[in-house]
């Protein structure tokens, strides 16, 4: 009998439960416990196939705990890609690339596992200095000296423990940052290890940002408060024009509307470390370049000292404008070295144009739903696995739905892979579940898409050429930056649903 | 050497929880696996749908357990080599009428002893799986056994399954009496001519009474082709007259080698664990291409409380 073809082709990537965002580049840090290890599992055969169940069997590393479960699919169509996720606890995971295996079998086929590896970070803050610190195998990364663009007048700023009602900031852009790298060893020559042999250093800056994001938005959203990270943002911020804005969610003017706000946000901002600092090349593989060290002498630790400046509105997908100047320095056992650049940036993480659809009017017993079409910047369409993307479904009186949106050919989806992501609920289950909240379906939904991209590189790549992909930037996003004190309300539903009787 | 439990008997008495029992087995297809389907076993209702198999009698030396040596673990079986990593595999059955998800199977490794306790042995890592109904699942724990120069490199492999409805194991590792159970005391022994060399074991006290353990070998017999090929020694044919002598010893042997008896009665007080000193010596005959099969069992008033086994070969 032949195996299942059924298989994980690209690294796992971790999903934060309460945001349902992806990690910067898919990479799980043990300073968020609980994570989802996602994965697009694909039919590699010419044929549909039959009754599928797919788990999660086993992960190297003993201290992350999986709670396991089998997914059963009646049919998964030739082609296609199905997004699975599982919990996990990350709490005692070690930094590391551990292995995952994965399960598939199908009617009529043999079992077949899958082996991938994960990337676990590690990061911590110090108040007392104020730094952050990501520990990967290689070295870690230290950031200091955060700077944020921030809301004008009048905008709120957390603090370490408020003493009055403020509350906890929904926007704050980087746009400044001391970051060192420290090899776990000094190394000779002029280039070091990457981090976990792959992505670029400066991805492990966006995902300290993404971590503090996240962090706040978590925390307050279970209420806690904010004092750890509070402490963390705080420091020397631009206030300088232009400043940033975005408005609060409108009608909706929920908790969950704020969350999604939150979350779009932040995300934008970690979307503009990443673009600022390049993906072809980052400041740390740039400076290595333009910095030779004498045979005998060991690079010890490098620093980049980056700042930039944000010239556009920032639009979730649209190139964007930065005035970026960066500073590298690189110290070895003999002296050091140093390399600047100036320039201006842009986002190579296009999706331009989107073109988001849902029915205007939906009666009773339809069913809600949303598509979306994103092109490239070559003007080719993302496709299948090449997307995480998700709906947020408002409901009249603010009850959210979340339904994920795939190009799977399954549930509301209507073909596989054909450049169109769907996502629905369904009439009946949204009416129970908003009767039990004391709220109707009919009126006016507010529908919101959120898409990210997926690091598609294949394994085996040299590391320096992996690291050029990138994936986990949001590149949809019902929320825009706009600069200047005056700006439109940038929140805003991408698609909005009447349901009648 | 005592007689072993009867495996159809285990099957007969298995009682868990719930007061079900399994109703019966064939014996051919206990311990026989292949890739075929699973043993045919009838199941009353509440009653484990999980099976390790395990050979009969020698219930230790199951070889629904292996290792895979090294950094692959999809490569080669292979001996575990200490210092180095190894992953752990177990063949893992439902023989009930329904499929099966979610399987937690724990991995465990262990000084080999007769009788060990969970709360007692080290754990190496769990994994998951979902088993169609009358069929089976090859199992991999993805945490790698970091392979410890312990006991000369004799290390005992235990492999525990269960569905979250099931009923929780005893501390007490009960192989018979458990089929979701299963244990791997083999090891292989290379050993050099007219030399004795010596592995320590231990034998654990009951909790609450003393007990004597008797202790005795058997030479000779042969391993399935299987046992031998987890171990890369498909080609090594046994030795069935004995050119192997065994001693056991309350005291280090070690200057005194070949110090002991071919059989001993040892006292284990309740609670205590008493370490007993196996020495092996081979006469030199065993050539290249051969080995003796050397197993050692303890009994607790007729009752075979565990075994070790060894494949004694000589050293290249």
């Amino acid at each position: 009998m032949a195996d299942t073809p059924m298989t994980v082709q690209t690294r796992p990537f971790a999903i934060e439960p309460i945001t349902g965002t992806m990690a910067m580049d898919g990479i799980f840090d043990n300073a968020i416990h609980k994570q989802r290890i996602a994965c697009h599992y694909t039919n590699t055969s010419g044929t549909d196939l039959t009754n599928v169940t797919l788990y999660l069997e086993s992960i190297g590393d003993p201290g992350i705990a999986v709670t396991g479960h089998t997914f059963a699919f009646p049919l998964i169509p030739t082609g296609a890609s199905v997004l699975v996720s599982w919990l996990a606890d990350f709490q005692s995971a070690t930094p590391g690339k551990p292995l995952v295996s994965f399960v598939a079998k199908a009617d009529g086929y043999q079992p077949l596992r899958t082996l991938q590896q994960i990337f676990v970070s590690e990061t911590r803050y110090d108040s007392a200095t104020d730094k952050w610190t990501c520990t990967v195998p290689e070295g870690r990364l230290e950031v200091s000296n955060l700077g944020f663009l921030l809301p004008p007048n009048g905008g709120w700023w957390p603090a370490p423990k408020p003493p009055d009602d403020r509350r906890p900031y929904r926007l704050a852009i980087p746009t400044r940052a001391r970051m060192t790298w420290i090899p776990v060893s000094p190394y000779p020559g002029q280039h070091g290890e990457l981090p976990f042999q792959d992505p670029w250093w400066k991805v492990l800056v966006a995902l300290i940002v993404w971590l503090i994001g996240v962090i706040v938005i978590v925390v307050n959203h279970n209420g806690q408060g904010d004092a750890t990270v509070g402490a963390g943002a705080q420091g020397q911020f631009d206030e300088t024009d232009p400043a940033a804005d975005c408005c609060d969610p409108g009608a909706s003017g929920s908790a969950s509307g704020e969350l999604g706000a939150k979350i779009a946000g932040w995300s934008l901002g970690v979307a503009a470390v990443t673009s600022a600092l390049q993906d072809h090349a980052d400041p740390w593989w740039r400076g290595q370049d333009a910095t030779k060290p004498l045979v005998g002498e060991l690079t010890v630790a490098e620093t980049v000292d980056a700042q930039w400046q944000i010239l556009q509105d920032l639009v979730a997908g649209k190139p964007g404008r930065f005035d970026v100047r960066w500073d590298y320095k690189r110290q070895t056992t003999a002296t050091s070295y140093g390399y600047g650049i100036a320039e201006v940036t842009s986002s190579e993480h296009i999706a331009d144009p989107v073109d988001i659809r849902a029915p205007a009017i939906v009666h009773t017993g339809e069913d809600l739903w949303v598509t979306a079409q994103l092109s490239k910047a070559d003007q080719s369409l993302f496709i299948g696995p090449q997307l995480y993307a998700l709906a947020l479904f408002q409901a009249p009186q603010g009850l959210i739905f979340l339904a994920p949106m795939g190009d799977d050919g399954l549930g509301f989806d209507e073909r596989a892979n054909d450049a169109l992501y769907t996502g629905g609920i369904d009439f009946e289950r949204a009416q129970r579940a908003l009767k039990a909240a004391g709220q109707t379906i009919y009126g006016r939904w507010h529908v919101y898409v959120f898409a990210q991209d997926v690091n598609r590189a294949p394994a085996g790549l040299a590391p320096h050429i992996a690291a050029q992909t990138i994936g986990g930037i949001t590149i949809v996003t019902p929320m825009q930056v706009t600069l200047g004190t005056n700006g439109p309300c940038p929140l805003s539903a991408q698609a909005t649903i009447d349901v009648v009787q | 050497m005592d007689t072993p439990q009867n495996p159809l008997s285990r099957r007969k008495v298995l009682h868990l929880a719930s007061g079900a029992a399994l109703a019966t087995t064939t014996a051919a297809a206990l311990g026989a696996v292949g890739p075929a389907a699973s043993p045919e076993i009838e199941l009353v209702g509440g009653s484990t749908q999980l099976l390790i198999p395990e050979p009969s009698p020698d219930w230790w030396n199951s070889t629904s357990i292996w290792t895979v040596p090294g950094s692959d673990p999809l490569g080669s079986k292979g001996k575990p080599v200490a210092g180095e990593p190894a992953y752990v595999w177990a063949r893992v059955h439902n023989v009930g009428t329904t499929p099966v998800n979610d399987v937690k199977v724990k991995f465990y490794w262990a000084n080999p002893s007769l009788e060990m306790s969970f709360s007692k042995i080290n754990l190496i890592g769990v994994a998951n799986a979902t088993i169609p109904a009358k069929s089976y699942q090859d199992v991999l724990c993805l945490s790698a056994w970091n392979v410890e120069y312990v006991n000369n490199g004799k290390e005992c492999l235990v492999v525990a399954a269960s569905l979250p409805g099931d009923p929780q194991l005893p501390d007490l590792i009960d192989v018979p009496g458990y089929p979701q159970v299963a244990q791997r005391n083999l090891t292989v022994w290379e050993t050099a001519p007219q030399r004795w060399h010596s592995v320590e074991m231990d034998l654990f006290g009951l909790k609450d009474q003393s007990r004597t353990v008797h202790l005795s070998f058997s030479i000779g017999g042969e391993l399935p082709p299987m046992a031998l090929e987890q171990f890369r020694l498909g080609a090594l044919r046994p030795v069935t007259d004995p050119v192997t002598e065994v001693r056991f010893s309350l005291v280090p042997p070690d200057s005194d080698p070949g110090l002991g008896e071919p059989e001993l009665f040892v006292d284990v007080p309740a609670g205590r664990v008493v370490k007993v000193f196996v020495s092996v010596r081979q006469d030199g005959s065993l050539g290249e291409g051969a080995y003796q099969l050397v197993t050692v069992t303890g009994t607790d008033r007729e009752r075979v409380i565990g075994g070790l086994s060894f494949i004694v070969k000589s050293e290249k």
